[in-house]
């Protein structure tokens, strides 16, 4: 039975890596341009850019870390997902229409390339396009690493395979990975997301009636037992408390609408007006998804309590441990397929803005121009940017396993501290100047980084990224309140008037 | 490119933006006073949960009345200023030159509700921490946590619809969309050859 699931899961993973080779050459073909590559013409459809949106978003931290922090939290860590809806409403409303206009008016590519327009300063942009980078490398890497671990999880469990070391996975993971991002570029991307998306949408509701059957009761059987146990585990705060669940909905809010990889996509669809039809569908496609998060963790550990199932020999193990015991095979198949699907949505998308500010915006923040044969430096610097965070990934798993987590985490907070007051703020604010901007974006990589070096734990576990963001958000503010109004190009001040 | 702010956009900008700029000044403040002011305050033992005592992967949350008490009203205050943020945020993204014209009550209206929302999902917990005997449940969940999951979670849909409402008529209309057209045949780069 064990190694008829096995070949049930390698089929799906296979099929799935096949999919996306076959996108990479057929994107190739779209691929003339680095407009192309960046932000693929500007020219996707209403569908294509709400997937893409929502799956660039959920990792595969959605798939195996939000159930086990689920699990072992119980309500605490569902204020992450819970904030979602918030946060795109907030990135579509500060953001889908000024940088969709700025887009066009200046053919701007990257995030930091807007950011370069807005403040008419190549040290804001150079800023950004360094915090993306380093942010980049962390999340980058961490999703190379668990991509490779899923894949030697996946192709161990097959006896005629057997045991992949780590180093072999990473490289099998990131040649795919790669060669459809050099292929294809942000188009290749975004089409995987959609068969990404749609995987992790059909998957979670396939999950919760799996969650449903699996617990004696049901639903309700699984909160009498939660609340049995401890009642403040299931009541809204879960075990951490109120403060440290709120400092989750702020900080995941402001995290959502601060991702480079959702803001990105503002700069690459269709229409304007497509902006109020991809908002709903959006929201709507990454809450269907994210039920995962919330069940699986909460039915396991009533699965737990219930004494249906052992105690896990770790809290990430909840969601894997469900899947094999509790879901049909062919339904593990495909979530694992859809696991590896979350991690590499992400990872592409990374891919691509790390080589928008290698080969676009540091050359322009610095030399004031753009390089010669932009799309192929484009390809060359995601081969480079890929192997360079692989590289990373690796020594950090074997010589300093504390080195990527610092940057993944640091890379969280850091977007949404530096990437906030200057775009979502500064893009809506006329008075906002180019000097608050570059302070702001300092001052959160600089908090951020002491932070995480220094280990700094805030009382009531409050997420370690509120402090930079009320810095940088109030430093941005006050600087800017306190300034005179700065001069604005006078297209992209037509363009925030719109 | 670079030429003086045109005169005639400082005459229709309202103040509107930089009245909502104050706004986020002051709530990002407040915040940030307020969990200086949780974080000085005595921290109740199991503030942040023990371990599970049968199940090491697991955490409790012990007993909620007696670690909810010390944070309460910092906790409504909190969550009250963070949503304020986002509506504040909201706002500040839809507002035209010459202010939120008919996005203004609805948009008052949604904080308020939204605020509502949040004070009833804090009352409501209050009973359910208070009351140590198994509780009754709603559509799954106890009654707290089915205010956090059928109230909290979809009220975004509230702000969501009336960015769709809005958005022909206030957000870009018609009349704006031409005005940009006129602007990208103004200012547009021309189009790079193929590479």
């Amino acid at each position: 039975m064990e190694e008829h699931r096995s070949l049930i899961t390698l089929s799906c993973v296979v099929g799935y890596l096949a999919v996306c080779i076959g996108v990479g050459l057929w994107a190739m073909r779209r691929t003339q341009s680095s407009r192309d590559f960046f932000v693929a013409g500007r020219s996707l459809g209403v569908w294509v850019t709400s997937i893409a949106i929502f799956s660039s978003t959920l990792s595969g931290f959605a798939f195996v870390g939000g159930p086990g922090l689920t699990y072992r939290q119980g309500m605490t860590s569902v204020w992450m997902i819970l904030t979602a809806a918030c946060g795109y409403a907030a990135a579509f409303a500060l953001l889908a229409k000024p940088l969709r206009l700025i887009a066009e008016l200046r053919d701007t590519l990257s995030l930091p390339d807007a950011v370069g327009a807005r403040y008419r300063s190549p040290s804001a942009q150079l800023l950004m396009g360094l915090a993306i980078l380093l942010g980049v490398m962390g999340y980058l890497g961490t999703q190379i690493l668990a991509m490779a671990t899923v894949m030697q999880g996946i192709l161990g469990d097959v006896a005629w395979i057997g045991e992949l070391d780590l180093v072999t996975c990473v490289v099998i993971s990131c040649a795919i990975l790669i060669f459809y991002c050099v292929t294809g570029g942000i188009i290749a991307s975004v089409y995987t997301d959609v068969l990404q998306g749609a995987m992790m949408v059909g998957a979670a509701f396939l999950i919760v009636l799996a969650a449903r059957s699996a617990v004696d009761g049901g639903f309700t059987g699984m909160s009498l037992t939660l609340m049995q146990d401890d009642p403040e585990v299931i009541g809204p705060w879960g075990s951490l408390g109120i403060l440290a669940s709120l400092s989750f909905f702020f900080i995941f809010a402001v995290g959502t609408a601060g991702q480079p990889q959702v803001i990105t996509k503002l700069m690459m669809f269709r229409r304007v007006s497509d902006a109020k039809l991809i908002l709903p569908i959006t929201t709507l496609g990454y809450t269907a998804a994210a039920l995962l998060w919330l069940v699986v963790g909460l039915a396991m550990r009533a699965l737990v309590l219930q004494g249906t199932h052992p105690e896990l020999p770790s809290a990430d193990a909840a969601s894997p441990l469900f899947l094999q015991t509790f879901a049909h095979p062919l339904l593990a198949g495909v979530v694992f397929a859809g696991l590896l699907a979350a991690i590499m949505s992400t990872a592409d998308a990374f891919l691509n803005i790390g080589a928008a500010v290698v080969v676009r915006d540091v050359p322009r923040a610095l030399f004031g121009r753009a390089l010669r044969n932009e799309l192929s430096a484009a390809r060359w610097a995601t081969v480079g940017v890929g192997l360079l965070a692989a590289g990373f990934a690796l020594y950090s798993h074997y010589y300093n396993a504390r080195l990527i987590a610092l940057l993944g985490v640091f890379g969280a907070a850091t977007f949404a501290a530096a990437i906030i007051p200057p775009v979502l703020i500064g893009f809506n604010w006329k008075r906002a100047t180019a000097l608050a901007a570059n302070v702001a974006m300092a001052t959160s990589i600089g908090i951020n980084l002491a932070v995480e070096i220094f280990d700094l734990r805030l009382p009531y576990a409050i997420h370690g990224g509120v402090p930079a963001m009320l810095v940088s958000t109030a430093l941005f503010l006050a600087i800017s309140l306190a300034s005179k109004p700065p001069t604005i190009d006078p297209d992209i001040e037509a363009a925030m008037d719109l | 490119m670079a030429v003086p702010r045109s005169a005639q956009s400082l005459r229709t900008e309202s103040r509107v933006p930089d009245l909502l700029a104050w706004a986020l000044l002051v709530i990002v403040l407040a915040t940030g006073a307020l969990l200086a002011v949780a974080a000085l305050a005595p921290i109740h033992p199991e503030a942040t949960g023990s371990t599970h005592p049968t199940y090491e992967t697991m955490l409790r949350g012990g007993p909620g009345a007696e670690r909810f008490e010390g944070v309460a009203a910092v906790g409504w205050a909190y969550g009250g200023l963070t949503l304020l943020f986002f509506t504040v945020c909201f706002g500040l993204g839809l507002r035209r030159p010459e202010g939120l014209g008919p996005l203004r009550t609805p948009l008052i209206v949604g904080a308020l509700l939204h605020q509502l929302a949040w004070a009833l999902l804090v009352w409501v917990y209050l009973g359910y921490a208070d009351d140590p005997t198994p509780r009754a449940t709603f559509l799954g969940f106890p009654h707290p946590t089915a205010v956090m999951l059928y109230v909290m979670w979809p009220f975004p849909a509230y702000f969501i619809a009336l960015y769709i409402l809005y958005f022909d008529r206030f957000i870009f209309t018609e009349s704006d969309r031409r005005h940009f057209d006129e602007l990208v045949a103004q200012y547009r780069a021309p189009e790079p050859p193929p590479s």
